[in-house]
């Protein structure tokens, strides 16, 4: 026991107090200011080559294997996507007739197509936080490439989440499914203003909430729900995902459904970054609670913290 | 000369290792996670490393660790780096003076130190933001990730023990 007392008041003992002060210190700094810490940067660019080789390798023997493991599955999804070609191979008979009479409105009302002006930056996924619900990830481009914090991030499929930290060559994504994501929406159809938020109970089956639908509305299994673009975060018409099942809200005043993002975001492999659109806010303020703005009842709200 | 060379590559191959190590832990796909639990190897390689080394060097690596997965992660940079620190230490003192250094100390100290890790951590980033409900937590991920970390600790503690006796010759 006397070697023990004997630690405790050693050189060794007040060596370590000093670091875990240092330690955190630097998590008090992290925790309250907005960028990336300088010793995580520097990690980040040690580290990250690394990375991206090893997620290469992974993700390449991960496909090689798939190609066994899932053929029950390949061949069901297979004939799924017959049937469904087949129905919109149907519906496009009149597609060609459509669009020319749409042209024709068009230039007979004077309107003109909408330039959204996205840019893109192709990224990486080059590690995923093995914390619960998948609810991050890291890809391998920063503020080098142009990347800032909140930049949207979607896949040709739809809405994957938004960029949480930027380092020099990587940056943090925080996806949809995530309790601090809440995103400004829309339902396609219906045109009913809502908001599509993370919870961690549907996170863990990949699923999401959206909120503040009107009692009203005609939702229905299926629909799509959008990007609404109001406050700036995200540009508007980014498929975010489909209607799986509709409730009434606890409050009784309004409905909620539960969506399947349309991206799957546990196994998404590579991202685009939209780094630049037409109404982006550009002083979009640390919470990245891109639905506050769009709430419709006014009080929508996390801070974005927690993941 | 040559012991001197020795210390360095020993200390060497430890870095590269955890950084090996990391980014393993980190890679996406790398492992299939069981529920929503991921085995996070750092720590089994802390406690062996202490064990191995003793508290000073396993606090040190503890650090490195704990940076490593705050910066590769994308957590709360020096959160990891305080805990895998204090494993380091906790790990070398408790095999001086209470546990013997053989397989039954590592798995136990992994089994602890992963279950404490993940409590605090879902304490810290969920409860304090709303989430109460920590059976879920519990089934879904603390658990899993606990026992997931459990099944590495054996075989990273006899790596690291090789390793280090291999290089206690030369030294």
């Amino acid at each position: 026991m006397s070697d023990v007392r004997e630690f405790f008041n050693s050189w060794r003992f007040r060596i370590l107090a000093v670091v875990a002060l240092l330690l955190l210190g630097l998590m008090l700094h992290a925790a309250t200011s907005a960028g990336a810490s300088v010793p995580g940067s520097v990690i980040g660019v040690v580290v990250s080559p690394v990375q991206k080789l090893s997620a290469t390798i992974s993700d390449a023997a991960t496909n090689f294997l798939a190609g066994f493991t899932d053929y029950s599955k390949v061949k069901k999804e297979n004939d799924e996507l017959k049937k469904q070609m087949a129905q919109i191979t149907s519906k496009l008979v009149n597609y060609d007739t459509v669009v020319q009479q749409n042209q024709q409105y068009k230039s007979l009302l004077g309107l003109h197509d909408e330039n959204l002006g996205l840019k893109y930056m192709p990224s990486m996924v080059i590690s995923r936080d093995p914390g619960p619900w998948f609810s991050a990830f890291s890809i391998d481009k920063g503020s080098l490439d142009g990347i800032q914090k909140n930049d949207p991030v979607e896949t040709p499929d739809g809405l994957v989440g938004y960029i949480a930290k930027v380092m020099p060559t990587t940056s943090v994504v925080t996806t949809l499914l995530d309790p601090s994501s809440e995103v400004g929406a829309i339902i396609s159809r219906t045109s009913d203003i809502c908001i599509s938020q993370g919870t961690r109970e549907l996170a863990a089956d990949g699923l999401l909430k959206v909120i503040y639908i009107p009692r009203d509305s005609g939702v229905s299994k299926g629909d799509v729900i959008i990007t609404s673009g109001i406050g700036g975060m995200f540009p508007r018409g980014l498929k975010i995902g489909t209607v799986q099942d509709i409730k009434l809200d606890t409050n009784g005043m309004s409905l909620y459904a539960v969506a399947q993002p349309m991206v799957n975001l546990t196994s998404v492999k590579s991202v685009m970054v939209i780094t630049s659109f037409k109404g982006k806010a550009s002083d979009i303020s640390a919470s990245a609670s891109a639905g506050a703005d769009s709430d419709p009842s006014g009080d929508a709200g996390s801070d974005g913290a927690g993941t | 000369m040559k012991r001197k060379k020795a210390h360095i590559l020993k200390w060497t191959l430890y870095v590269l290792g955890f950084i090996l190590v990391a980014v393993l832990q980190y890679t996406p796909h790398f492992l299939p996670s069981i529920l929503s639990g991921r085995p996070l190897f750092l720590i089994p390689c802390v406690i062996a490393l202490s064990m191995q080394e003793g508290e000073m060097p396993g606090a040190f690596y503890g650090v490195l660790a704990g940076l490593l997965c705050g910066s590769l992660g994308g957590g709360l940079i020096g959160f990891d780096a305080l805990f895998l620190m204090f494993f380091g230490v906790a790990a070398g003192l408790l095999v001086k003076f209470l546990f013997r250094n053989n397989v039954v100390s590592v798995l136990i100290f992994t089994l602890v130190f992963t279950f404490f890790l993940e409590v605090v951590t879902w304490f810290f980033f969920y409860n304090l933001y709303g989430d109460n409900d920590f059976l879920f937590a519990f089934l879904q991920d603390i658990l899993p990730t606990s026992l997931y970390t459990l099944l590495f600790a054996a075989p990273v503690y006899w790596g690291v023990r090789k390793l280090g006796s291999r290089f206690a010759e030369e030294e």
